[in-house]
């Protein structure tokens, strides 16, 4: 049920759990921001090389969904032999965009942000979003103005190829209105990273 | 093939419509959602030859009262002597209906989730290629009346009308050691779960245990992981949460036990406040 794989990549080491058809890794390392970026890079990979029904990282963990049985093996052996990370092939760019918290509602951050809903899914599921806090109250709707720095790469790729977030995900999702969900119903099954870039 | 509703007309009932759920959003933190019992959303579907992921009306165990608009052929998976059509008792699982029927479910005694299906499926919005209710998604729960639409359908006098005993209950729970089990003390973890109480308030999101588990080294910072359903979290105040359909979709507790999906539909039907024992199984091939 439990058992240790080696991995190529920042993380040497990972400990695998399984039950159903969910597997879930936890990689011997330190949270940082080349593990987030590795880990984004894991998920856009697994995604499309396996049928899986979904892939969820954490900050040190990734949790794959649906994988058959006959898939198991491939996947784990996979995490031996995964490509360079293609976040390491081109320059880094930041990109400073401030966002408050109390908006609460995806539309109004769609709109501070002058992105649509479409490429707000793309940012939080490809992006590695840094917070800093200028105020913290005690209670959680009390929050003030945060930074974030939208990190990306440019010019080698054909898009920007945002790398992954992390737990901004809770902040935004719960508040989809029913256009912005039924927009993201229809327009998510045909998402392409780097819709932000093209704009 | 055109189309009629049926309304909620029952005042305190709160239900949701539920098909075989939304998954491949987790990671833009969507709850996967689906049925709370599988087992039984599926048994009603079947008493109406519904497809296998036609929308099945869930409800919880307040009293339900529908008034339908034009007839219909339903499948009901709830307790025995808790259906009436027109406030006479039904006893049968498969019920025809017709225009201006009422259909009752009485306050639930046996199961914590009652299922309605629809020859059909009902109607709903689809939002993430699902019709599961998610309020946070603009679906809300549905309450007094709500309309729910459906496709009429011919219903003849041949169509079967049966009973169909449905009990999900299985004495022991079998549980499989989580990621994080290592943290836990096996020995008097077992002693402990052959004995425990259900919360008074569960919710679709979680069930929570009375009992605690204090653990005198549990991490003081935890890496945020995917959580999902089956999965059971220990707080650091030593509360043992199970981790239900509409679950969040990472967590920052340590994920000590699981459920397989198997059994977590019969747990999901253990009444708020009963007992419930668990049993440990160190691996996961049954």
């Amino acid at each position: 049920m439990t058992r240790s794989i080696k991995v190529n990549g920042p993380a040497a080491e990972a400990d695998v759990w399984l039950a159903d058809e969910i597997v879930q890794l936890r990689f011997k390392a330190e949270p940082g921001y080349e593990l987030s970026c590795w880990l984004g890079h894991c998920r856009q990979w697994f995604s499309q090389n396996f049928q899986l029904s979904d892939v969820v990282p954490g900050a040190t963990s990734l949790t794959l969904m649906g994988v058959a049985p006959h898939q198991l093996e491939n996947i784990l052996t996979a995490f031996e032999h995964l490509p360079e990370a293609a976040y390491k092939q081109s320059a880094i760019h930041e990109i400073e965009v401030g966002y408050h918290p109390n908006w609460m509602d995806t539309a109004e951050v769609c709109e501070k942000l002058k992105i649509n809903f479409k490429q707000l899914v793309d940012l939080h599921s490809n992006s590695i979003i840094t917070w800093h806090l200028w105020d913290f109250y005690q209670a959680l709707f009390t929050w003030e103005v945060a930074i974030l720095c939208w990190i990306y790469r440019g010019k080698t790729s054909p898009y920007p190829g945002f790398l992954r977030a992390q737990w901004a995900l809770h902040r935004v999702t719960p508040a989809f209105t029913l256009n912005q969900a039924r927009e993201a119903g229809t327009s998510l099954a045909s998402l392409h990273r780097g819709s932000l870039h093209q704009k | 093939m055109s189309r009629s509703y049926a309304q909620l007309i029952s005042k305190h009932s709160i239900c949701s419509l539920q098909d075989r759920g939304r998954t491949g959003f987790q990671h833009c933190g969507v709850p996967v959602s689906g049925p709370m019992d599988s087992r039984a959303w599926e048994l009603a579907n079947v008493l109406v030859d519904n497809n296998d992921n036609a929308a099945v009306l869930e409800t919880g165990m307040p009293a339900l009262s529908l008034r339908f608009a034009a007839p219909a052929y339903l499948g009901v998976v709830a307790g025995n002597d808790e259906v009436t059509l027109n406030e006479q008792p039904m006893p049968f699982s498969q019920i025809r209906v017709s225009k201006g029927d009422v259909l009752e479910l009485g306050h639930s005694r046996h199961l914590h989730f009652r299922y309605l299906a629809i020859r059909g499926g009902w109607l709903g919005t689809t939002v993430l290629n699902s019709r599961c209710t998610l309020p946070a998604l603009g679906l809300p729960w549905l309450q007094h009346g709500a309309v729910l639409p459906f496709y009429t359908c011919e219903v003849t006098i041949e169509e079967g009308q049966r009973e169909v005993l449905y009990s999900p209950m299985i004495p022991d729970i079998p549980v499989i050691p989580g990621p994080d089990f290592h943290y836990l003390d096996r020995e008097r973890l077992q002693n402990l779960f052959k004995k425990m109480t259900l919360d008074q308030q569960l919710s679709r999101q979680a069930y929570g245990l009375k009992e605690k588990y204090p653990l005198s080294g549990y991490p003081k910072s935890f890496d945020s992981v995917a959580s999902f359903p089956g999965m059971i979290q220990l707080t650091p105040s030593g509360h043992f949460y199970v981790l239900m359909r509409d679950a969040q979709t990472t967590g920052g507790y340590l994920q000590v036990l699981y459920i397989p999906s198997h059994y977590l539909s019969a747990f999901s039907q253990a009444l708020p406040g009963s007992p419930v024992s668990f049993k440990l199984h160190s691996d996961n091939s049954f």
